[in-house]
């Protein structure tokens, strides 16, 4: 009986231990990294980041001065319209970082947004009265082109919106070296097929016999995160 | 307790040891994720209405708000084209830009016709031949498209009016109007039509149709 028990023991143990080795081998080469650290210096070591950032203001209100056609490569003065938000982002940390940033609970269709992780997203030119496509426009469409080359003259917004989404969710990132730091845009817009009904739709209110339509309105509410992880793909997943 | 069962037992603590650390290495070692956020934004967007304000002099208190009234070139009328004022009032946080066209419409020994030329209105504010860009006033493109442009972009709130007052007058010199008669010595009347246009500030060329706006449109200042 008690060479059965210790047998029994013998064999859990065995198969825990098997089961923790596996756990790593399967794992990515940067949770490898640190199982090689501990092989290496003999100890655990887990280097940590952190990443500090100017973060936006809570329940910030921005009213657009009109809604817009990302996908339409006629809309000259997509520029006009946006609205930019800017944080800046520094790696205090020891290892890169991996910057993204997410939004979440969005309320409302129409409004959309793009991410861009470099000092040179352009502005508007107060003193141009000619109309042609803004700076802005024209780095969006080429940005796009380079995530997916469907993004060309004739898209439907459907496409459009899809390869949009495609390229906030797996190409938006910025990798943040320790001591660095980064400055993220966010463009948000408003699809103008997406609210043109819900802002055509008004009816006129009297008011003392004076005619008097409704000022129709879309509210958007939407949460925005800054998320650094370990500069891999999985770690995202 | 024998040799062997001391070294069997103590094989076996090493080997609990090592596999509760390396279970516990497995356990905590996952992606470190630093999350800041989430923050709140509130957007919004809306359209935007205007309507024309229609006043005579000495009856201000009494406006109409309807796109026609009638007008008289009897100076003596309370009606009288000069003493016709019209001031537009919009609404809405969207921005816009703002054009006014006054359709005359009148009938004169028996034959109607509709008028669209330039009455000689005096703005409230008049884009000057010095002005460049953006300015809060009048630029009267009635020679290309029969319609007066506020010079600027607007923009107002949801809840309430805002005012810009447009004709302020006439040039009584110009207008003649005691020559405004018809066969019989009757003072003409005239319908007037105003009819307003509001578009968003980024859309005028698609909807207007232009690719420059008319006082930025050196042309327009051609001799």
């Amino acid at each position: 009986m008690m060479k059965k028990n210790k047998g029994f023991k013998i064999i859990v143990f065995f198969t825990m231990f098997c089961l923790s080795v596996s756990y790593f081998s399967l794992l990515s080469p940067t949770t490898a990294y640190f199982y090689e650290q501990k092989s290496t210096d003999k100890k655990v070591n887990f280097d940590l980041f952190d990443v500090e950032q100017t973060i936006l203001i809570e329940d910030e209100n921005f009213d657009f001065l009109g809604s817009t056609k990302f996908a339409d490569f006629n809309e000259m003065l997509f520029d006009k319209v946006v609205c930019k938000k800017t944080v800046a982002v520094n790696n205090v940390g020891e290892i890169p970082a991996r910057v993204y940033v997410r939004l979440s609970d969005t309320i409302g269709e129409g409004l959309q947004y793009i991410t861009f992780f470099d000092d040179e997203t352009p502005e508007p030119d107060p003193a141009e009265i000619s109309v042609k496509k803004g700076a802005l426009k024209q780095k969006i469409e080429t940005t796009l082109f380079e995530h997916n080359n469907a993004f060309v003259d004739g898209i439907i917004q459907e496409n459009a919106i899809a390869i949009l989404n495609d390229y906030n969710q797996t190409a938006s990132y910025a990798v943040i070296q320790p001591g660095e730091e980064c400055e993220i845009t966010i463009v948000f817009w408003v699809e103008h097929d997406d609210v043109k009904d819900a802002l055509t739709d008004t009816e006129e209110v009297a008011t003392e016999g004076v005619p008097t339509e409704e000022v129709a309105n879309v509210d958007y509410s939407t949460k925005v995160s800054v998320i650094a992880t370990q500069d891999n793909d999985l770690a995202m997943s | 307790m024998s040799k062997q069962n001391i070294e069997n037992k103590k094989g076996k603590r090493i080997i609990i040891v090592v596999a509760s650390l390396v279970a516990l290495i497995g356990i905590t070692v996952a992606w470190f994720t630093v999350t800041y956020g989430p923050i709140n934004q509130l957007f919004g967007i809306s359209n935007f209405e205007s309507r024309a304000k229609i006043y005579f002099v000495g009856n201000e208190s009494n406006p109409s708000y309807d796109s026609e009234v009638p007008l008289s070139t009897n100076p003596e009328a309370d009606n009288y084209i000069g003493k016709f004022r019209l001031d537009i009032e919009h609404r809405g946080s969207a921005q816009a830009y703002l054009r006014v066209k006054l359709l005359h419409d009148f009938q004169i020994n028996d034959f109607s016709t509709q008028y669209s030329a330039k009455v000689p209105y005096i703005f409230a504010s008049e884009y000057g031949p010095e002005a460049d860009g953006d300015k809060a006033v009048w630029f009267d493109n009635r020679n290309v498209d029969l319609s007066c442009y506020y010079a600027m972009p607007i923009k107002g709130n949801n809840d309430t009016y805002t005012t810009i007052p447009m004709i302020s007058g006439i040039d009584e010199d110009e207008l003649e109007a005691d020559s405004l008669i018809d066969d019989y010595g009757n003072p003409i009347e005239i319908t007037l039509v105003v009819e307003m246009q509001m578009v968003q500030s980024n859309r005028y060329p698609q909807l207007w149709d232009m690719d420059i706006l008319p006082w930025n449109d050196v042309t327009n200042y051609a001799p």
